[in-house]
């Protein structure tokens, strides 16, 4: 017996789409909705579902920590995301304007801190920038006569926006490349014989020219950020002094699995979750709206 | 080296004809029951000096045993497994004591006809305490946890709260007469929670404060005041506050660098409640089983704190919470750059043996002593976190597994221990075993046990620990005043313990 | 003018070398002869190679860490059943949203968007109960489907984009020809789209090789170790004593990195634009 065309199709569609979309209510849709239900109660190491209600939310509202790991994500997000978009920019506009295989070869070798495996890279930034004199810059410093400076205990917020924002730059200046690279040439070459000097070029021309794309890698970059917190982990972990660079999801890190003799409370950290799953999801729909992105979303025309 | 040899040997006797390792075993049957009467591991001794009473109380106590394990005349295998932890790695003996204690056990058994051999399998981790407590607690949550295991003696509140570990009390009882009669008596209240003995001490430790003699010396000390340092510390004439002076002076005088007077920890752990104590505060009311926060100290404490932070006296780096154990702070106080060190007197074996400081080099360049009272004339203190052997609810032949740990607190095994990872013996007769006294540093350290105190043993007693960190974090990094910080450290005990802990203002 | 460009070169080749430099630095720790600092020339640092054990002078230490080999095979393994477990998932998905217009469709690719865009770590506490609930936690293969999940997404946007890529014309004259859809697919669609699978699979390849949060989180024992956590842990244990032999365990965990760098930087290239644009 043969299905009819329509049956068919079902069954195809079924049978291709169903790994991925199970994977993605397993994995994903899934722990998201538990984490909120986790965030009701006073789950922790011993694994117990008690509910509690919203005194998780209380506890945080009334911690004393709160006040410094909002600060703490705010100069955390705030930060890499102007280190990227400059960053960005200037890989953009130096790699557009140079002879183009070496603005390829740049573009292409940024993207080596990205595929580094974090480890790593955290390693690598914590030996270059150690406070102490064996630190490799420490060192160089010390054999030139100098006294060694405490890099990541001074200056601990750009070396946080140094170690994230050579990752994230690699994808922002590809991306403003090649908007840099279809805006049409007349343009420039107008304006030069204007005698417009390159400074009011970028200014005047490319800037707007491709503002639409700095905001959508700032909006996709901000979404990333606000939740993102490997590199911190691996480096200064919070520190140094109190709280300083314990941005709130590696507070509830921390919460869930860092403590000291292992309270693995759950409960509490998941309500910092679900908060932030909450600003995603409001920010996911924010751009939505902003950046018309139903248009990646046109159905196919033919079948 | 030494042991590996000695294991090598063990096995070669296995192969020997049968009576001459009958012989043999009845020998080391010999040592292990009448142990206290003749160091065997020292001056083996010939078998006839045991008894036949004690051959028949050995059959005897063991008459259940045999029972238990049941099976016919074909030897079982039996497996315990038993997890252990450092972090440091001079201390593997932890796990490696245990693989030998097996082994005795073994010959043992062979004599007395209990038809097993025993095998011990596990890891020894080198990982840090927290993520060694999140796999153990994990283990144990899940029911697959390790039959025998090691933690700190103040897990035992958590552990035993939550039904994972078996009470002792019957087992040391049974076998008193094996080795617990010797157990340095105090430790036992280290391991007892709610009445009952949960864990069987592995080591123990004092947390002395090193003084770097050289430094002292270039500050215009002469050696007789040098060396009458920890004496004066005795006898209360020596404060907290003259220690931040004597830093202060250093800095001031550029002995030391700015920062580099006084150094501690940089992270959580057990040694933050110490100047609390030499202050004269108290963690724990026996009363109501609640930890207590007793203000007007803890105001002492952070006054303390906020004196010697870079903000006033200069003495303690604000970067100090920002450095790494192993990777920077160890080496610079080896590199003799700090003038007093909060430390544990194991790291004196670490420095030995992994950061390159020679016995002789130690010697001529540390001093150590105990934590000076807060105030003129009161008691100095230190604080001890004995370790403990655990037996986990899930482990299928406890007996055997507390036979092991019987047999692992032994005073030669245990001696190589602490000899080669700097911590306090746990036995009596350590105090007289040769392997134990020929060394220098834990006869000097000693007298530091009859000072020390123990932390609480409290589920929360973990979170009030980190907070303190915590706070003075804060004040070293000058995030807060004295007051501040004061005020955020009660905020933080609330809002984190509740009603687990009595706040007296 | 000239100043200008001259300026203007100076730059670029200061921004070329910026990325590079860390890494050229790891190459000569690695090879020094100092185990702090960066001094001669020798191969020592290197030497656990020849057995996989570390501090294999030494009879106790030597026990202490996971043969260097069982940590490579467990890398391995975990990097390639990501790239297997996305590339096989991702096809047929990206397919079928490629092609066909079905209910839930926009919803579904509006989930992979955003889902792509948080951080996966959020659902780590959820992700450790649900795990630990399965009896998958602490075994490598939770990791590999937790990390496959995360991968899934940004294959999906990105194969699609290459579906989209073949005209239909293509698959139209193959049906004609007689083959049935899922015959096209396979014939067809699946060879167009090679250099699409082929980037998705060095890309999920390399993210599950350099993996380890997800592992550090949900792996306890160390038999299961992979080279991020080995690593980690030296780093944190030996950093001021023997930096040296850390740098040279990067360098070995970082071989097959700048191997597919190197090789496939283009194919990595299509998938980083993919991730933003779609």
């Amino acid at each position: 017996m043969k299905l009819s065309r329509e049956a068919s199709k079902k069954v195809l569609v079924l049978v291709m789409l169903l790994p991925a979309a199970a994977t993605i209510t397993l994995f994903l849709a899934f722990p998201a909705a538990l984490t909120v239900l986790i965030s009701l109660t006073e789950l922790d190491y011993r694994f117990q579902w008690i509910w509690c209600g919203v005194g998780n939310y209380a506890k945080l509202f009334n911690s004393p920590v709160l006040q410094f790991i909002v600060k703490a994500t705010a100069i955390y997000v705030a930060g890499t995301l102007a280190f990227n978009t400059l960053m960005g920019l200037v890989i953009a506009l130096v790699s557009t304007r140079v002879h183009e295989g070496l603005g390829t070869f740049i573009r292409a070798i940024w993207l080596l801190p990205r595929v580094l495996p974090s480890v790593v890279w955290a390693l690598l930034m914590m030996w270059i920038f150690s406070p102490l004199e064996h630190g490799f810059l420490n060192s160089l410093i010390v054999k030139a006569g100098g006294k060694p400076i405490p890099w990541t205990f001074l200056y601990h917020w750009p070396f946080l926006f140094i170690v994230n924002g050579f990752i994230g730059s690699s994808l922002s200046g590809i991306v403003f490349s090649s908007a840099i690279k279809s805006i049409p040439q007349d343009y420039i070459i107008a304006a030069r014989v204007d005698g417009a000097s390159s400074f009011t070029i970028v200014r005047k021309i490319i800037l707007p020219m491709i503002k639409w794309h700095i905001a959508f890698f700032v909006a996709y970059n901000t979404l990333s950020l606000i939740a993102s917190f490997e590199y911190i982990l691996l480096t200064l972990n919070g520190g140094p002094g109190f709280y300083s660079t314990e941005v709130m999801i590696l507070h509830a890190y921390h919460l869930a699995f860092g403590q000291y003799m292992v309270a693995m409370d759950f409960g509490y950290a998941a309500t910092i979750v679900t908060i932030l799953l909450v600003i995603g999801l409001v920010l996911s729909i924010a751009y939505w709206r902003v950046f018309r992105l139903r248009r990646l979303m046109i159905e196919p025309k033919l079948e | 080296m030494r042991f590996i040899l000695m294991r090598a040997t063990m096995r070669k006797r296995g192969h020997v004809d049968k009576m001459a390792a009958l012989l043999l075993a009845a020998l080391l049957v010999a040592g292990l029951v009448a142990g206290y009467l003749i160091h065997w591991a020292t001056a083996p001794s010939p078998a006839d000096v045991v008894p036949k009473s004690e051959y028949d109380k050995l059959l005897k106590e063991l008459e259940d045993l045999k029972k238990q394990v049941g099976a016919g005349p074909a030897p079982v295998e039996i497996v315990i497994t038993a997890w252990t932890q450092g972090p440091e790695r001079e201390s593997v003996r932890r796990q490696t004591n245990l693989v030998d204690a097996a082994n005795r056990l073994n010959q043992l058994f062979k004599v007395v006809g209990v038809p097993v051999t025993v095998k011990v399998e596990g890891e020894f981790s080198t990982a840090s305490w927290t993520d060694y407590r999140k796999k153990l607690y994990l283990a144990l949550e899940g029911g697959t946890g390790p039959c025998i295991f090691l933690s700190a003696h103040i897990d035992a509140a958590t552990l035993a709260e939550n039904g994972w570990i078996i009470p002792l009390d019957d087992y040391i009882e049974k076998y008193w007469n094996w080795t617990y009669y010797d157990v340095i008596s105090g430790l036992w209240s280290s391991v007892t929670y709610k009445g009952k003995i949960w864990g069987i001490p592995q080591d123990t430790e004092a947390r002395p404060i090193y003084y770097n003699k050289l430094l002292l010396k270039r500050l215009g000390w002469t050696d007789e005041m040098i060396n009458d340092l920890p004496n004066k510390v005795l006898r209360g004439e020596f404060t907290l506050y003259d220690l931040l002076r004597v830093a202060k002076e250093a800095v001031d005088k550029g002995v030391v660098e700015p920062g580099y007077g006084i150094w501690h920890r940089p992270n959580a752990g057990p040694d933050w409640p110490i100047i609390y104590l030499a202050f004269g505060g108290e963690l724990y009311d026996p009363a109501t089983g609640k930890l207590v926060a007793d203000m007007k100290v803890w105001k002492k404490y952070f006054d303390w704190f906020y004196e010697a932070s870079m903000a006033r006296s200069r003495v303690i780096s604000d970067k100090l919470t920002a450095l790494d154990f192993s990777r920077d702070i160890h080496p610079t106080v080896v590199a003799g750059k700090v003038l007093f060190w909060m430390g544990g007197i194991w790291h004196k074996g670490q420095w030995v043996s992994s950061f390159g400081l020679s016995e002789e080099r130690f010697w001529e360049m540390f001093g150590f002593m105990l934590y000076p009272p807060g105030e003129k004339g009161g008691k100095p203190v230190t604080l001890s976190q004995p370790m403990a052997y655990y037996i986990s609810k899930t482990c299928k032949h406890p007996e055997i597994a507390f036979l092991i740990i019987t047999l692992a607190t032994d005073s030669y095994l245990n001696s190589l221990h602490a000899v080669e990872s700097a911590h306090l013996a746990i036995l009596y007769s350590q105090l007289s075993d040769p392997t134990y006294t020929k060394d220098g540093f834990l006869a000097a350290t000693g007298y530091m046990v009859e000072y020390a105190k123990y932390q609480p043993l409290h589920p929360k007693w973990g979170e009030y620990q980190t907070a303190i960190f915590e706070v003075v974090k804060g004040i070293e990094t000058g995030a807060f005043t004295a007051d501040k910080a004061l005020e955020t450290f009660r905020e933080l005990l609330r809002t984190r313990l509740g009603d687990s802990v009595i706040i007296r203002e | 003018m000239r100043a200008g460009k001259i300026l203007l070169y100076a730059a670029a080749v200061v921004l070329a070398a910026l990325p590079v430099v860390p890494v050229i630095l790891l190459f000569f720790l690695a090879f020094s002869e100092h185990p702090i600092y960066v001094e001669g020339f020798t191969l020592k640092n290197f030497e656990f190679l020849k057995t996989g054990v570390l501090f294999s002078d030494h009879p106790l230490y030597s026990r202490l860490y996971p043969n260097v080999y069982t940590v490579m095979v467990n890398t391995f393994l975990l990097a390639l059943g990501n790239m297997l477990l996305v590339v096989l998932v991702s096809s047929m998905a990206a397919y079928v949203i490629s092609r066909y217009s079905f209910k839930g469709r926009s919803a579904l690719l509006g989930a992979f968007l955003v889902i792509h865009g948080v951080p996966a770590s959020v659902l780590l506490i959820a992700l450790y109960y649900m795990l630990k609930a399965t009896g998958l936690l602490n075994t490598l293969l939770g990791v590999v489907l937790v990390k496959m999940s995360v991968d899934l997404p940004l294959g999906v946007w990105v194969l699609k984009g290459f579906y989209d890529g073949i005209p239909w014309d293509t698959e139209i004259a193959a049906l004609v020809d007689g083959a049935s859809r899922v015959g096209a697919f396979f014939r067809i669609m699946l060879p167009l789209v090679s250099p699409g699978l082929f980037a998705v699979g060095l890309f999920s390849f390399l993210s599950g090789w350099g993996e380890y949060i997800f592992v550090y989180t949900f792996i306890q024992s160390s038999t299961n170790w992979t080279f991020s956590l080995l690593i980690q842990s030296l780093f944190s244990e030996m950093g001021g004593i023997n930096l040296a032999l850390v740098a040279a365990l990067s360098i070995v965990y970082l071989i097959p990195v700048l191997a597919i760098f190197i090789t496939g930087e283009k194919y990595l290239l299509r998938v980083t634009i993919g991730g933003v644009k779609g």
